[in-house]
């Protein structure tokens, strides 16, 4: 018996370690050729940057000889609004589902949740046309705007499950204590439900970072650029500055990786709430 | 003086009607409570009271002044709920203090406030803590004490001690009626524990399906039920039950008189408090004992009629008997209750 359950749990982190060897892998492969030559790249992708092979020039020529900080505080700025509107509005109007009883409640629940099966892209066309006439085009509002609008739907999905399990009995108590309805929000809800936005927060932020299609056809100027389509520039039609299209890349792993690290604590809890809540 | 009427108060959520013409007064310092059934409309009533249910027909009088219309905070209530529910992200310090920081008391009045409440709960220990790591009974002390920092009119408690253990209930049952004697406030308090109300309350409420059924101090309602309902739902075991034939205004079990009842020829429901029976060899009732509990200091028989009724009986902890045995049990006349067809009180 012993043996078997040490049979099966190796099994297991064999098939988890696999696992993660795969998912890293291509991660790897780019953190790697960014700090090789040109050369290096082509005749030893495997290789590791040593001796000849070693080149920063990837990060030089990222760093300092392109607008590179600039597409990386376009793409910061569009993803930390973003991000903040959908959780405030996602969360807002999960709590009015889940809490209020009023006429036509599941409908409109349905309604803002029924974004999650329809592509926010098939209406790529008549978002231009839009953001055209609104004078919006080129401009970090409209991609804000579109990113709010795509992220709301499966935020409000998620929100609306667990906010359902927040005790009715703490709001009551604090309707009692004097808060008014956006207090009982903010002060109440919104401390109960941190590592959901935790997990709200990483899901809804990594499309946003990673989003080629909108910057592309809606913000495509040199001022509005974000670091997905920043990296286009080093890609020309006869020649590819690899080691900078690496390098870039990698530098906009960066905060997708801190704001994981800050999140994930809350994040894993987030996912297991509902399973290990006694 | 911190009185509570409540004028003809109906609830209906949508076609269902939950609450009917509710009547009561509640007198300064009392400590009502109200009992019933679960799903009988008591939690509510008490919701209502509290401004967190509107109400559909009547009116709420606190200290005789209307306060239908305003909003919970304003009514000079304070509840504290099954559940605790105490903000897990605060300690208890914060718990205790914060609808006084949201009324913007002074700082120095709340902190004399909070500390009064720790000092009267025992909390002065715990003030750091978070809910998380406090126990069940601590933690509805908290809540107890947050209720008792806003120093409230009327305290309502909404079943404060159905999420305890046995002895920690018997415990907090206490500590809330040693309150009550300290602070001599209005409370009311709602519960479906006999036992509770029995022993909690100055005057008790029996609810049914969203009526009252009866109001009278606990031991009224124990000596005095006002119909089947109340008689069966109040003592604890609960009260037996015997179809008997009345005639000529005597009742009678097996042809065996048990009491006297003006009431007409016929069937008639007699009720028999299980420690009110004793052995007697000349007793009206003679049964086969079923099962025998022997606890100590007493003992339950439960017995099977020759016609098939069944009874139980709490004797003296010395008797003993075995499953089959027959055993003859009598009691006083006058502790029998009599109910009519429709169940109300006779006699």
């Amino acid at each position: 018996m012993r043996l078997r359950e040490h049979l099966s749990s190796v099994a297991i982190h064999g098939v988890l370690l696999a696992w993660t060897a795969l998912a890293l892998f291509p991660l790897g492969l780019i953190l790697v050729n960014s700090l090789k030559t040109r050369k290096a790249i082509f005749n030893d992708p495997m290789g590791l940057p040593i001796d000849k092979a070693f080149s920063a020039k990837g990060y030089q020529s990222v760093l300092s000889n392109s607008d590179f900080p600039l597409f990386f505080t376009n793409s910061l700025t569009i993803t930390c609004i973003s991000l903040f509107l959908i959780l405030l509005f996602g969360a807002m109007a999960a709590h009015a589902l889940s809490e209020y009883r009023f006429r036509g409640n599941s409908l409109i629940g349905i309604y803002l949740i029924i974004g999650i099966m329809v592509p926010i892209r098939l209406g790529t066309v008549a978002l231009l046309n839009l953001m055209v006439d609104l004078n919006l085009a080129n401009t970090l509002t409209a991609l804000i705007l579109i990113y709010t609008a795509q992220g709301l739907p499966i935020a409000i999905f998620i929100f609306t499950e667990f906010l359902r399990s927040v005790s009715h009995e703490i709001k009551d108590s604090a309707r009692i204590d004097g808060l008014s309805e956006y207090r009982i929000f903010f002060e109440v809800v919104v401390p109960l439900v941190r590592p959901v936005i935790a997990t709200v927060a990483v899901f809804s932020m990594i499309p946003i970072w990673n989003d080629l299609w909108f910057p592309l056809i809606i913000s495509p100027g040199e001022e509005t650029r974000t670091v997905t389509l920043g990296v286009q520039q080093f890609i020309g039609q006869y020649t590819v500055n690899w080691s900078a299209v690496l390098a870039s890349l990698s530098v906009a792993i960066l905060p997708v990786l801190v704001m994981y690290i800050i999140f994930s604590k809350q994040l894993i809890r987030g996912i297991t709430a509902g399973a290990v809540k006694g | 003086m911190a009185t509570l009427e409540l004028k003809g108060i109906s609830k209906s959520f949508g076609d269902v009607d939950v609450i009917h013409n509710v009547n009561l007064s509640v007198n300064d310092g009392e400590l009502v409570v109200f009992v019933g059934p679960s799903g009988c409309g008591k939690s509510t009533l008490l919701r209502m009271i509290a401004g967190l249910e509107s109400v559909t027909e009547g009116a709420i009088h606190i200290e005789g002044q209307v306060v239908d219309h305003l909003p919970p905070a304003e009514r000079g209530i304070a509840m504290v709920f099954q559940s605790y529910a105490l903000y897990p992200h605060k300690d208890v310090r914060g718990n205790l203090g914060f609808a006084l920081k949201h009324a913007k008391v002074d700082r120095d009045e709340i902190d004399r406030r909070v500390n009064a409440a720790a000092d009267i709960l025992g909390l002065n220990d715990l003030m750091e803590r978070r809910p998380r790591e406090l126990s069940g009974g601590q933690r509805q002390r908290v809540a107890i004490g947050r209720a008792i920092v806003r120093e409230p009119k009327v305290f309502l408690f909404d079943e404060p001690l159905s999420n305890l253990d046995a002895a920690l209930r018997v415990h907090m049952r206490v500590e809330i009626l040693k309150l009550h004697q300290r602070l001599g406030n209005t409370m009311v308090y709602v519960t479906h524990d006999q036992v509770e109300a029995m022993t909690l309350a100055d005057r008790i409420v029996v609810f049914r399906e969203g009526r009252i059924e009866q109001v009278g101090t606990p031991l009224e309602l124990y000596r005095t039920p006002a119909n089947q309902f109340v008689a069966g739902f109040i003592g604890s075991p609960a009260m037996n039950f015997l179809t008997a034939s009345s005639n000529n205004e005597q009742l009678s079990i097996d042809g065996q008189l048990l009491c006297q009842c003006p009431l007409p020829n016929g069937p008639a429901t007699v009720g028999l408090r299980p420690e009110h029976l004793r052995v007697d060899n000349n007793g009206a009732i003679n049964g086969e004992v079923q099962v025998f509990e022997h606890l100590g200091g007493e003992s339950f028989v439960h017995l099977i009629l020759s016609d098939g009724q069944t009874l139980v009986a709490r004797l003296d902890g010395e008797i003993s008997c075995r499953p089959g045995e027959q055993m003859r049990l009598g009691i006083e006349p006058a502790k029998c209750h009599v109910f009519d067809s429709e169940g109300k009180r006779a006699g």
